[in-house]
């Protein structure tokens, strides 16, 4: 079988764990409660996220992606430096205006700056880390998978 | 049941694995013991959606402080670090990566394969600091020579004196016409350019070119899950006789008897299980009078994406094609002068770099539908290069056996010491400051340049600390790898590098490897060993 094919009959199949019973995952039929966002974070987050990450020609957004219900899994399971930077950063966030300014290597010492350049940075790979986004798109976001040992 | 085998080796990788390979083709028989499991890579992989692990991608919170290679597809292949800890100065982190299966880290290594050159075998006498190799290129030359073509390395040769040509597989692959304009700009400066140089093959490991051959000749046992933790010493033969460890699954202990041990363990697991090794006549760790056992712990300086650039006629929306791909290797171009020292630093640097390939959206200062049509403009226009660099050797960079903290298998742990100079510090800053003049020239588009270094460790280029020397007062090894002060004892991976240039270590790894392992056999022929 040719890669790609063998990357599209994988796509294809409903599910990866079982070659003969058609299984779905969860994400796709259910809703994750919030773990770790107050209802005010967490409306704060999605207002944020349609804007930096919105739905163009078709393609997912961080909205459509369920995005920010995904990062609300990621930091109830997160260090708490990381719990700590999204609190206080949601609390006040700033202008979206400050993701204009060039990146830099050094962390940028403005609080408002540096939580919205690493919150682009989350919601673009949680976005395009989802089956929303690789929907209709051959072959995207496969991974060679390293099993673990006994 | 128990036997004494003419000799033990510890760790199944690039020197455990090439001690193998020859000295049981010579004849004689060999037991291993390596660390983890024996895998089947095959079957251990399996294609998986990003979207079905359970982070996404982002990797299980927390479980990698220190490995920024692991990501959450590969997680599993890391050594982890809760079972095995080590404790480094708050202030100064390092970055201590390992893996402990069959063929060690040759299974994920980049496959990197630079020769050295007498630039590093006699550093000392080129620039007076520190100390050179008890060989010299010559010397280990011949070895190169065989090694590669084992590895199938492809690449291009340019005859030049700080990077020795190779056997070779030809790379005769043309530039883009984006790495062109770039490697033009380097010759106007005089600065050399080569192609990559990489062992080629679906696996480049021991596992599956060192190991089978090994086996095959009837010679090789070999014992996976065993983990080493002490060497023995016989006080009334001078010598050593065997090796302790214990089972990684069932923590039971064993003893295996050898003539003659030979670690191959890593750089920094080797130095651990000799200073674990104590005794009345050793206190301070196996074979250790000269007290250099621990110190001078080098590793090279990486700059990851020292300066990242775009080709701006490479966006999609010029409707351009074949303008960018491939990579390319700077060779060295600084102090080749002897006693030379431009620029406040001695010693020098390389860069890999390549052009393709998407930007990073953290680069784009945008936010929203900009910023998405940007990331898809760019799909294929960006160019980068990370600096590689020699760290000196210094004897206050170093590990020692922690006073309290053990593994999960009660083997003392290390501490870990090292810190970058202002010599290295140097160096990053006139390797950004060289990169971004020649993208300028080149008529990229620079996003960011920064001299920043990746904690000591990333680079997972740790040598030293077990070093040779001609000197048994500066050193624990001669020439062959093999202890000043115990003769059946030896010690073949990177830990007994003196100097390291900026090139990829491995190469230099199995060729010492083939060259000691070759002394190894005419010795035991003689009755020696």
């Amino acid at each position: 079988m040719l890669r790609r094919h063998a990357l599209s009959a994988l796509l294809a199949t409903p599910s990866l764990w079982s070659q003969d019973i058609a299984t779905v995952h969860p994400e796709t039929v259910a809703e994750t409660t919030l773990k770790f966002f107050s209802p005010a974070e967490f409306a704060a987050l999605e207002k944020l996220a349609s804007q930096i990450i919105p739905s163009v020609g078709g393609r997912a957004g961080a909205i459509e992606a369920g995005a920010p219900r995904f990062l609300d899994f990621l930091l109830s399971k997160s260090l708490p430096k990381d719990q700590q930077a999204y609190r206080a950063g949601l609390a006040k966030p700033g202008n979206l205006a400050l993701l204009e300014r060039p990146w830099t290597y050094a962390e940028p010492a403005d609080p408002q700056e540096r939580f919205l350049k690493r919150l682009k940075d989350d919601l673009f790979r949680a976005t395009a880390n989802s089956r929303e986004w690789a929907a209709g798109r051959r072959g995207a976001g496969v991974v060679s998978y390293f099993k673990a040992a006994e | 049941m128990a036997k004494t085998y003419p000799v033990v080796i510890v760790g199944s990788g690039a020197s455990g694995g090439m001690a193998a390979w020859a000295l049981t083709k010579a004849g004689i028989e060999c037991v291993m013991l390596e660390a983890g499991p024996m895998l089947d890579l095959e079957k251990q992989s399996e294609l998986r959606p990003i979207y079905d692990l359970p982070f996404r991608g982002f990797g299980t919170p927390g479980r990698f402080p220190h490995v920024t290679q692991a990501s959450e597809a590969n997680e599993n292949a890391w050594l982890d670090e809760k079972q095995n800890p080590y404790s480094h100065p708050e202030k100064d982190p390092y970055y201590w990566v390992r893996i402990r299966m069959g063929g060690g880290k040759m299974n994920r290594w980049g496959r990197a394969s630079w020769r050295l050159s007498d630039l590093e075998f006699k550093a000392a006498d080129h620039d007076g600091f520190g100390e050179n190799w008890p060989l010299s290129y010559a010397d280990l030359a011949p070895y190169y020579d065989r090694v590669e073509p084992i590895f199938k390395v492809q690449g291009r040769n340019e005859g030049l004196p700080q990077l020795p040509d190779g056997r070779l597989l030809l790379d005769g692959s043309p530039e883009s016409p984006a790495n062109q304009r770039f490697i033009d700009a380097a010759k106007k400066r005089g600065i050399p350019i080569t192609k990559p140089r990489r062992a080629t093959g679906t696996l480049a490991s021991s596992l599956n070119l060192l190991l089978p051959e090994a086996l095959a000749t009837g010679k090789l046992t070999i014992v996976p899950n065993a983990i080493a933790r002490e060497v023995s010493f016989d006080p009334k033969t001078g010598l050593v006789n065997g090796v302790h460890f214990v089972d990684r699954r069932s923590k039971r202990d064993y003893f295996i008897g050898g003539q003659n041990v030979i670690l191959g363990a890593a750089t920094l697991e080797s130095t651990r299980l000799l200073l674990n090794s104590k005794s009345t006549r050793w206190p301070n760790g196996l074979g250790n009078s000269s007290g250099t056992l621990g110190r001078y712990l080098f590793d090279q300086i990486y700059v990851k994406n020292v300066v990242q650039a775009l080709v701006p006629e490479a966006r999609i929306s010029r409707a351009a094609r074949g303008v960018t791909g491939g990579a390319g290797y700077i060779v060295r171009f600084r102090n080749l002068k002897p006693g030379q020292q431009e620029n406040g630093f001695l010693r020098g640097y390389t860069y890999d770099f390549g052009s393709g390939g998407g930007i990073n959206p953290k680069y784009i200062p945008k936010y929203g539908e900009p910023l998405l049509r940007e990331v898809a403009d760019l799909a294929n226009a960006s160019f980068s290069l990370t600096t590689m660099g020699e760290v000196l050797p210094r004897f206050e960079n170093h590990v020692r056996i922690h006073p309290t903290l053990k593994d999960n298998w009660g083997i003392p742990s290390l501490h870990i010491e090292h810190r970058y100079t202002p010599n290295e510090h140097a160096m990053a800053k006139d390797s950004m400051e060289v990169a971004s003049e020649l993208c300028r020239a080149a008529g990229f588009e620079i996003l960011e340049a920064h001299a920043q270094m990746v904690p000591p460790g990333e680079s997972i280029h740790e040598l030293g600390t077990c070093r040779m020397g001609a000197d048994p007062k500066k050193s624990m090894l001669n020439q062959w790898n093999q202890s000043h002060e115990i003769k059946n004892l030896f010690v073949f991976d990177g830990s007994a590098f003196v100097t390291g240039g900026a090139q990829n270590p491995t190469l230099t790894i199995l060729s010492l490897a083939l060259r000691s392992s070759e002394y190894i056999v005419e010795r035991m022929k003689r009755g020696d060993l």
